[in-house]
């Protein structure tokens, strides 16, 4: 909000530069964006907070502000305004709120025979100073009072509010109608809803309250006589009216953070003396002021050693004090014997009511420590019990897995948690199973992604333009739509292409880092499910090449999926390879880790090896065959070694393949003699042979 | 038969010192001293000669046997040096050549530096939490002091999720804006003392530039206790970073506002690039902005089933994904979420 620094210095005397001025306030109240010379004057961008709209949105507010924090004396602010004996503002005025929490004060003045004309030019330059444009004597007058004091202030052409039998003009404050219309000033046109609040004539609407006035009762060059409105409404009446009509102004900016009921009758004063010197007129008797429920000033019961406990700091009972009389409370010392913390050192706090952030104790604690300069705290480490922090395990395996992956070549990527209906039309993705966004930003953010593993593949091939080999893995989220809400999970995402490759080599390579990985978490009984049920295979098969995919499983529960993605997945992608990927669920994954390891005797016994080849039809599975070999081979073949998987034009050509073992034998309480071994690899044979399969001499 | 001897021992001799390898030597000793070699051979023939004879003869013929043993002993010494001087020469590497590199991945720079803010905030028993980044306006605000209608709500612009159909009642769900949710997620299910941190992605509904993502990594820190205060804040942050950075550095509060902390602060630190000095990277003020924090609000303990009046705590949020830019001095925060490999393969 910008801010004069010329009319600053008009209500307080300090020396400081506008560059010290700002630096000051940045360290003790608010942060200063920035400062312009403009002119004579300059210009000081400071970011209110939040809560000190209603006291410090206006220059008077913002002077308190520096003279508290310089412990300098404001300027006083008195008002001189001649009423006309002759004429009473209630014979012109009734107004009506229809419901006080709507509208909790609205407060009226009439002024008859003002000349509308242009403003003078020290007006013209503060309002341009501080953003706004100048429109009239009149307009400008009500702009210049809500920048001196932050009440937002509007004035209505009398004449053209409508008549009432009894001669007097009604306002009432009610809520629109269901399609009423308004047109505001700046002649755009809203359709309006039961939620907004109105200023009506008991017919037609005058003025969005707290928002914008309508243009029928606006100020022309013809207007005469003038009602004036100092009013305050309820802020989430008026910032849902602003949201709903996506109408933000410097009122509405105002009352949304909630004003002072209590400010706005010194505020028409203001306005009708400013008016009064710049258009001439009568301000007529007395006001009009509809006020049911008086806002009272609050007490607030305060521990000194409480705050020098919160501060971390030990300061006197006459600091806080000060400090509290300085911001404008009311304070007296209290001492409440029966309570130890406020037992000889408790105070009664009295903020006024301007000071709409000033609550509870824990608030004037931080008045005290924004005066005192939080730079005058030392920093002092606390004295605490020695506890040491817990491993947090899902993060402990999620980096082990991250080293592992690394070692294995592998890059880490971190992608967007969104998604189109283009990217999951390529990878064949229903939109339904996926969340929407209610208010995306653009046709990208549309959903949230439903399995995570499309945005690395669509990242793999996007890679693919600078390198020749991706390798990219991740941890990200995958968000599907549940019953009762949103799923969301961790997924475990590994993608892989190389140009001219097959394929084949990739699979088998992003397995074996796979199996590194169970390694380390210490999990032993996975396994890859090649036959997918028919369910699993209309679902998976769009997405996954549907010869060259696995279920990747521990125990009898599905954790993940690995596979080629489908050629028609990689057509819509334009991809420049085969992309193979991998997608576990590590949400459930990580529940399987352990970092238990138990040592096993080292077998005493020398082991006999033996090499055994077989040929088997091509689409024999190499389990099939292991699973024969271990079932026959029993507890003294302790290991099964694949050591050679070959394929030779003469076999292509029979459809068959070569798989090689190196069969261990062991037993861990005797050596083994060649002749039992012999045997057992004489039924191995025998069984393979069963199978109509050739043992390769 | 001396005669003969002599020229046994000549061609011997000769032999031994002209041959050059190995395999030639064993045949010259198989030759000469072998079971049917020459001077075996020639032995046998000293038992048919006279007493006085036969005793000389023999006496020479084991001379030279000793003789030409020692001969062949160091002979097949010299050979077998030159050999294995010549295998060695052959196997010559040229040690200038590069390795051979085993192409190793990378970690993306926020896990890097997580692991960096978490080994320092793990030896100050600051534990790591987790929560959803789907959430409800519950925890994502109400809980944090920002009922609906607050106008703070502006300070965090937010992503809303479209309500489940035929699902009256169900409040629309959201995605968390910041990590504060898991403060409260957290308080609920324990008790004080607490010491988290809560890294974790969030979402912000803005327009993406150079310093804008809609989604990016924040830093939640939360501790409580019966006795904490904004000295022991200032004292935390200012360990973190002079452990961080390496270098001692120095904490600035400034006021500012957070609903569910009073009093509340943006946290500076004093420029690690200059020292205070006033650089490009602290646009010459000689101070870093690197986050928000306060003391815990009444009202959130409230909110959690705590009593305010027994606990107190400091509560921070760090912009992490600005630490990792300046550290790396990295212009785009976009970056980050981009998967370019071309940039994560920097780290």
């Amino acid at each position: 909000m910008k801010f004069s620094y010329a009319w600053l210095k008009d209500f307080t005397p300090f020396k400081e530069t506008p560059k010290q001025l700002a630096e000051f306030l940045t360290m003790r109240a608010f942060e200063v964006e920035s400062f312009e010379k403009k002119g004579s004057d300059t210009v000081l961008d400071i970011k209110l907070l939040p809560n000190r709209v209603a006291d410090a949105s206006g220059h008077l507010g913002m002077a308190h502000e520096i003279g508290a924090l310089k412990e300098l004396r404001i300027k006083n602010y008195e008002l001189k305004i001649k009423e006309d004996v002759e004429q009473k503002t209630s014979n012109f005025l009734r107004v009506q709120i229809e419901n006080p929490d709507d509208c909790p004060r609205y407060t009226a003045r009439v002024m008859t025979g003002i000349r509308v004309g242009p403003s003078p030019a020290w007006l013209r330059e503060r309002l341009e100073a501080c953003g706004l444009q100048s429109i009239n004597n009149i307009v400008d007058a009500t702009n210049y009072v809500m920048l001196e004091l932050g009440q937002p202030l509007h004035a209505f052409d009398f004449d053209r509010i409508d008549n009432t039998a009894s001669g007097k003009k009604n306002i009432i404050i009610r809520h629109a109608q269901k399609g009423e219309m308004i047109e505001t000033l700046d002649k755009k046109t809203y359709e309006l809803t039961p939620e907004v609040l109105l200023i009506t004539d008991g017919e037609h609407p005058l003025a969005v309250a707290g928002v914008k006035g309508g243009i029928t009762s606006g100020i022309g060059e013809t207007t005469r006589t003038i009602v004036l409105e100092s009013a305050n409404f309820n802020p989430l009446i008026v910032r849902s009216t602003s949201q709903l009509l996506r109408l933000k102004t410097d009122a509405s900016y105002r009352f949304e953070h909630g004003m002072d009921p209590n400010e706005t009758a010194r505020a028409i004063d203001r306005l009708a003396e400013l008016i009064q010197q710049l258009a001439g007129g009568k301000i007529t008797r007395g006001v009009v002021d509809v006020y049911p429920k008086k806002v009272v000033a609050q007490k607030i019961l305060f521990s000194v050693s409480a705050a020098n406990r919160l501060l971390g700091k030990e300061l006197a009972m006459s600091f806080y004090k000060n400090t509290f009389i300085r911001v404008g409370c009311a304070v007296t010392v209290k001492n409440l014997l029966a309570k130890p913390d406020f037992h000889n050192n408790a105070l009664l706090v009295t903020p006024p009511t301007i000071r709409r952030d000033l609550a509870i104790p824990e608030d004037l604690i931080e008045e005290a420590g924004r005066m005192l300069g939080y730079e005058n705290i030392p920093p002092q480490l606390p004295h605490i019990t020695v506890v040491p922090a817990e491993r947090n395990d899902e993060r402990y395996w999620e980096n082990m897995i991250r080293d592992s992956t690394v070692g294995a070549g592998f890059t880490e990527s971190m992608l967007s948690a969104f998604t189109s209906d283009r990217e999951l039309a390529q990878f064949f993705l229903d939109p339904a199973t996926a969340p929407e966004l209610e208010n995306p930003l653009s046709p990208e953010t549309r959903y949230l992604v439903p399995r995570v593993l499309i945005k690395y593949v669509s990242s793999t091939v996007e890679n693919l333009r600078a390198f020749d080999t991706v390798k990219i893995f991740g941890l990200d989220k995958s968000f599907t739509r549940a019953a009762t809400g949103v799923d969301e999970h961790t997924d475990l995402i590994f993608s892989y292409a190389a140009k001219n490759a097959s394929g084949a080599s990739e699979f088998y390579e992003l397995k074996g880092v796979l199996d590194r990985i169970f390694e380390g978490l210490g999990i032993s009984d996975q396994w890859y499910d090649a036959a997918l049920t028919s369910a699993e295979h209309t679902h998976e098969a769009k997405l996954f090449h549907p010869y060259r995919v696995a279920q990747i499983k521990i125990g009898d529960k599905t954790i993940g999926m690995i596979g080629e993605i489908h050629p028609a997945v990689l057509d819509n992608l334009k991809a420049r390879a085969r992309v193979t990927a991998c997608e576990i669920n590590f949400t459930e994954l990580w529940r399987h880790a352990q970092d238990e390891r138990e040592f096993r005797p080292i077998g005493k016994f020398p082991a006999i090896i033996r090499d055994i080849a077989v040929l088997v039809p091509t689409n024999t599975l190499t389990e099939t065959v292991q699973n024969i070999l271990e079932n026959i081979g029993g507890a003294l073949l302790i290991d099964t070694d694949l050591f050679d998987y070959f394929q030779d034009d003469e076999m292509d050509a029979a459809e068959t393949k070569s798989l090689a073992f190196h069969l261990i034998f062991q037993s861990p309480e005797r050596t083994l003699t060649e002749h039992e071994v012999d045997a057992l690899l004489q039924k191995i044979t025998a069984a393979l042979e069963e199978q109509g399969w050739e043992i390769r001499k | 038969m001396e005669k003969d001897i002599a020229h046994i021992r000549d061609t011997a001799h000769r032999a031994i010192r002209e041959t050059s390898n190995l395999e030639e030597l064993e045949k010259i000793r198989i030759e000469f001293l072998g079971r049917k070699g020459a001077l075996p051979l020639l032995l046998r023939t000293v038992k048919d000669l006279p007493e006085d004879e036969r005793r000389h003869v023999g006496a020479e013929a084991n001379r030279l046997r000793e003789d030409l043993e020692r001969a062949l002993s160091l002979r097949h010494n010299e050979l077998k040096k030159t050999e294995h001087e010549h295998i060695l020469t052959n196997e010559w590497l040229d040690v200038t050549r590069p390795g051979t590199r085993h192409e190793k991945g990378h970690l993306h720079p926020v896990t890097t530096m997580l692991a960096e803010i978490e080994r320092i905030f793990h030896s100050m028993g600051f534990e790591t939490a987790d929560g959803p980044e789907v959430e409800t306006d519950f925890y994502n605000f109400e809980a944090l002091n920002i009922p609906a209608g607050h106008p703070a709500r502006d300070m965090w612009d937010t992503f809303w999720l479209k309500p489940i159909p035929d699902k009256i009642g169900v409040k629309p769900l959201l995605l968390r804006a910041h990590t504060s949710p898991v403060q409260i997620r957290y308080m609920q299910k324990h008790n004080p003392p607490i010491r988290i941190i809560v890294p974790g992605r969030v979402y912000r509904y803005e327009p993406t530039d150079a310093s804008h993502e809609i989604q990016f990594h924040q830093i939640e820190g939360l501790m409580v206790d019966t006795n904490i205060s904004v000295a022991n804040f200032k004292a935390i942050m200012e360990m973190f970073f002079s452990r961080f950075y390496g270098k001692k550095v120095t904490i600035q509060l400034r006021p500012s506002y957070f609903p569910f902390t009073e009093p509340s602060f943006e946290i500076f630190i004093s420029c690690v690039i200059c020292g205070g000095k006033g650089c490009s990277v602290c646009k010459h003020t000689g101070w870093l902005e690197l986050g928000g924090a306060g003391m815990v609000h009444p009202g959130v303990f409230k909110a959690v089933g705590y009593n305010p009046q027994d606990v107190r705590g400091f509560a921070f949020g760090l912009g992490f994904s600005r630490m990792i830019m300046m550290k790396h001095k990295i212009p785009d925060v976009r970056l980050f979420n981009a998967g370019d490999v071309r940039f994560l393969k920097q780290f």
